[in-house]
């Protein structure tokens, strides 16, 4: 076929009537992503790979704090240093890239939950996830976790196409799709496992469609492959990585991923529909004998329980790990609409069940109820980037000499200077974590003159928080000059207050 | 002119009473000033900083430091000493800070232990204590406290300091400020106690600037003041109304943070004491961090236009329940036996370099050359009155630099851009391998369509 009928069959399909409502979800799920990306500074995570993004441009100013070769793959990090390339290093820029990556998503979530249900699901799933406020805001964020929902969502749609259509194109497709996962973020293999044991259960597996899926698999992995062949460091970077990271406390015993789930992720609605629409499911397979969607639900409640237990047992912690298991938990969700007892329903309530469950969804998580009442333990606001560190960060590198090291004590405001001032940061916040420098002394810098300026939190709320309480007692000490503090503006009662959150002390 | 036998002989009595009046006179004389000793400290040492740390003994800090009177060969100890069969013995072992662990150190345990100069009561003494007794046979090495052990390699390393009794911390704490304590003193009493001579005292008459530091001053303060009763033990000074209630002599008790303060300002009394509380080295795991902070309060010295002139004691107050071998002298002061050994570093610009000093002393010597320094005279001998701790001293060599501690490594390693050119282009240029493969594929495919239809 002729490259121009081909786009134009394509411009058919797409540019049509149908897909206005599909257009405007993404629309507004762009809009959502991309309305001031710079209202913020960055979060730890985010100078760390934006840093590394600037780094493999070459920039030797990043080279000195933020190594290449760390823990995870660096497929994000080589796209927003593309973005660098063509815009300037700049955070706005850097969100670019995951915004994308997010608004992508949503769309992707349409095409599956189309495939998996029907085209009503798929608007209501994309629709709920572009509103939801958990997505949007890690969305927003340089963080690996993004383009990794993007393509696992991707994979569970390759899967699905395959089959609806025995294709072995989509098998090809679902393993790039589950290679991307991984050099997105090493931890995306476990799609691997997840694609082997839904194709056991729904017998499908088979040894050339396996090896289909492993070609795929592997031009998916081709960069990472790459260097690890070619780069000594690259290799020693990764043996390092997985010793720490294997060695970390993990949270098996904890709730705090399901609570995170309940409460801001999915919401408490959702939550309660994913629950109703298994059971719904269920009874209709059971009572009923409808095992029209089996398959379907069997694929979502797999990589939603494999995923969410692979975090659990993981020897790290994240509230942002959880936006991978948002799509699928979304159309999970849904899924109640496609059962028997809601068809059955007048076609105006239908709609009007729909209508009312966006609002409830989205309304229901905490972030929403916190604007009226009060939440305690918001893991939103913990996990965003606060735009004193950056203030304070900026201040540093117009204010003091290029050669002014700096000490402070929390890794992430140390991350957040090196990036947006390129100044030398110390810091003795105890990590294992390979890339940190332990200091076990700091009186020494200070004594020794090696740095000249002390960066301190004075945020309230890390009051009790034992290495600022360190901290404090360094500038006790030695009683360093004030000479900027960064606020943050708050009301409370109807007065507009300035609560201190960061100062920059210059040593004497 | 004849004399009567009268006058002679009342010509000889006075000259007799004269004389013995001018040699006594001379020898107090001779014994206060020191001539040459105390000359030449006064001369060059102008600051004195006594730093007084919790409770350790020579052989729990040094007793494997190398060329120290440490652990003798095969030392062990037994569990219980009293048992006919004993068979069960205890050998020294190193002991992490990551270990919890306070051992007991009441009077009772320390005669225990010392079990009429046999030294070998110290595991059964701890046997009712939390925690497995044995660890008072651990020690600390260089991986632990670094500092100490830099210190003691640079300087002298006083082998015979023994702590002043087997009495209170109360007790040994007010001798440690030239104070003269009722030996059976217990607890300081909520009125506070009377004490009526001091080291502070002294200096106080002397107009010698005088300060003593106490870490987390300002929360003892605004504790209550039976809470408190426990931290003046080790902490005399705030035990004695006279201080505390007199704005002017209060006025010299200051928080630790004000001492880096003091060096910088240069505002560094003569003579200064330096207590801990949240730093102090009990239990174990506060060692590692409360020698780091002792080791920066020197080093902040040392960095000072003040180290030239001066001059550091860092010990312990008492033996805090931990073992060592060497048997305890009697104290001439209190005439009762000192207490166990406990860790001496003498440090200076003019102190013997890496030198092991064997006289014996109590913290008296350091009290005595600080004192006759400044003129004062001393009311109480050391431990020993025949050992003066001016043999550490060489005022003949010119004074030493200080060493240099870093906490960063020199060297860091650079990477050359040019090393990770083209990363990132590999992962971009990579996304469109699996569509170059699905074109091939589809170019593949098609091709044996074309060619099956053809046929």
């Amino acid at each position: 076929m002729k490259p121009t009928l081909l786009l134009l069959s394509f411009s058919k399909r797409v540019v049509n009537k149908e897909n206005i409502p599909v257009f405007l979800i993404i629309t507004l799920a762009f809009l959502l992503r991309f309305w001031d990306l710079g209202w913020n500074g960055f979060n730890g995570d985010e100078s760390i790979y934006s840093g590394q993004a600037a780094s493999l441009l070459g920039q030797t100013d990043f080279l000195k704090d933020f190594a290449v070769f760390r823990a995870h793959p660096l497929l994000l990090q080589s796209l927003v240093s593309v973005a660098f390339a063509l815009f300037g290093i700049h955070d706005t820029v850097a969100r670019y890239v995951p915004a994308i990556f997010g608004t992508l998503t949503v769309f992707i979530t349409y095409l599956l939950a189309k495939e998996l249900f029907n085209r009503k699901i798929g608007l209501v799933s994309s629709l709920v996830l572009a509103l939801l406020p958990f997505h949007i805001f890690f969305s927003r964020q340089v963080l690996l976790d993004v383009p990794l929902s993007f393509f696992v969502v991707l994979c569970l749609y390759f899967i699905t196409k395959y089959k609806i259509t025995e294709r072995n194109i989509y098998t090809y497709w679902a393993g790039v799709s589950c290679g991307l996962c991984f050099i997105s973020k090493e931890v995306g293999i476990i799609m691997l496992p997840i694609f082997i044991v839904y194709s056991l259960v729904t017998k499908t597996l088979k040894m050339n469609k396996m090896l289909i899926f492993l070609l795929g698999f592997g031009f998916g992995i081709i960069p990472f492959v790459i260097i690890i062949l070619t780069r000594q460091d690259a290799v020693q970077a990764l043996f390092t990585y997985a010793t720490f990271q294997v060695n970390r406390e993990a949270t098996m015993f904890s709730f705090r991923y399901s609570n995170t789930l309940i409460n801001e992720a999915f919401g408490y609605a959702l939550s309660i529909l994913i629950i109703v629409s298994l059971f719904m499911t269920m009874f209709e397979w059971k009572i009923k004998g409808n095992r029209k969607y089996k398959d379907q639900i069997v694929l979502l409640l797999l990589t939603l329980s494999t995923l969410f237990v692979f975090y659990q047992l993981l020897p790290s912690q994240g509230d942002r790990f959880l936006i991978t298991l948002m799509p699928i938990g979304i159309i999970l969700g849904c899924s109640f609409l496609v059962t028997d007892f809601v068809l059955h329903l007048r076609k105006r309530l239908q709609i009007s069940i729909c209508l009312v469950l966006i609002p409830l969804i989205i309304l229901s998580t905490n972030f929403v109820i916190s604007k009226a009442f009060p939440v305690e333990d918001l893991k939103i606001s913990d996990n965003l980037g606060t735009p004193w560190k950056r203030e304070v960060a900026l201040w540093i590198k117009d204010n003091t000499p290029p050669d002014a090291n700096v000490l402070t004590a929390q890794m992430t405001m140390a991350n957040v200077i090196r990036f947006y001032s390129n100044h030398e940061v110390y810091t003795f916040e105890l990590s294992s974590n390979p890339s940190y420098v332990r200091l076990d002394n700091p009186a020494l810098l200070i004594l020794n003159k090696n740095v000249s300026i002390i960066v301190d939190d004075l945020d309230p709320a890390l009051e009790k928080n034992s290495i600022v309480l360190e901290m404090k007692k360094y500038r006790a000490y030695f009683n360093p000059e004030l000479v900027f503090t960064a606020y943050k503006n708050i009301t409370e009662d109807g007065i507009d207050k300035e609560i201190p959150m960061v100062g920059v002390y210059r040593l004497r | 002119m004849i004399f009567s036998f009268v006058q002679i002989f009342t010509t000889v009595i006075l000259i007799f009473i004269i004389s013995n009046f001018l040699s006594n006179s001379i020898g107090n004389f001779a014994y206060s000033l020191l001539p040459d000793e105390a000359d030449a400290v006064n001369r060059h040492i102008k600051h004195f900083i006594v730093i007084i740390q919790g409770r350790h003994t020579f052989d729990n800090y040094f007793g494997t430091f190398p060329g120290a009177d440490g652990f003798p060969k095969n030392t062990s100890v037994p569990l219980d000493p009293f048992e006919p069969n004993q068979s069960t013995y205890a050998k020294p072992f190193h002991i992490n800070g990551e270990v919890n662990y306070k051992a007991r150190d009441d009077p009772p345990t320390y005669r225990l232990s010392y079990n009429n100069g046999n030294m070998n009561g110290f595991i059964l003494a701890q046997k009712n204590n939390t925690g497995n007794p044995i660890n008072v046979m651990g020690y600390f090495d260089n991986r632990d406290i670094p500092y100490y052990w830099k210190f003691a390699s640079e300087y002298v390393l006083a082998q015979r300091f023994f702590s002043p009794s087997m009495r209170s911390d109360l007790v040994n704490s007010l001798y440690a400020i030239d104070a003269i304590p009722s030996l059976n003193l217990q607890d300081v009493p909520i009125q506070g106690l009377e004490i009526n001579r001091t080291i502070f005292d002294s200096l106080e008459a002397k107009n010698i600037p005088w300060r003593v530091y106490v870490e987390n001053l300002g929360h003892i303060y605004e504790m209550n003041k039976e809470d408190t009763l426990i931290l003046k033990r080790s902490i005399p000074i705030l035990a004695i109304p006279r201080f505390t209630d007199n704005q002017s002599l209060k006025s010299n008790i200051s928080d630790l943070s004000d001492y880096f303060d003091d060096i910088l300002s240069n505002k560094l009394a003569n003579v200064s004491f330096l207590y801990f509380t949240g730093s102090n080295d009990s239990p174990t795991t506060n060692v590692i961090p409360s020698q780091e902070l002792v080791a920066n309060l020197v080093y902040a010295l040392m960095r000072s236009q003040y180290w030239n002139s001066s001059a550091i004691l860092i010990t312990h107050n008492e033996a805090g329940g931990w073992y060592d071998h060497v048997k305890p002298p009697i104290n001439n002061n209190t005439a009762e036996l000192s207490g166990f050994r406990v860790p001496a570093i003498i440090i200076s610009p003019y102190v013997k370099s890496a030198h092991f000093d064997s006289n014996t002393y109590d913290i008296k010597a350091f009290l005595d050359i600080i004192q006759s320094s400044f003129g004062i005279n001393n009311t109480i001998n050391s431990i020993n009155n025949t050992n003066r701790m001016y043999s550490v001293f060489d005022f003949a060599q010119k004074p030493r630099q200080p060493p240099l501690l870093q906490e960063i490594p020199s060297e860091r390693v650079t990477i050359n851009p040019e090393q990770i050119k083209g990363i990132n282009i590999i992962y971009v240029m990579s996304l469109s391998a699996p569509v170059i493969a699905t074109f091939c594929w589809y170019y593949v495919i098609r091709k044996s369509k074309r060619v099956k239809n053809v046929k």
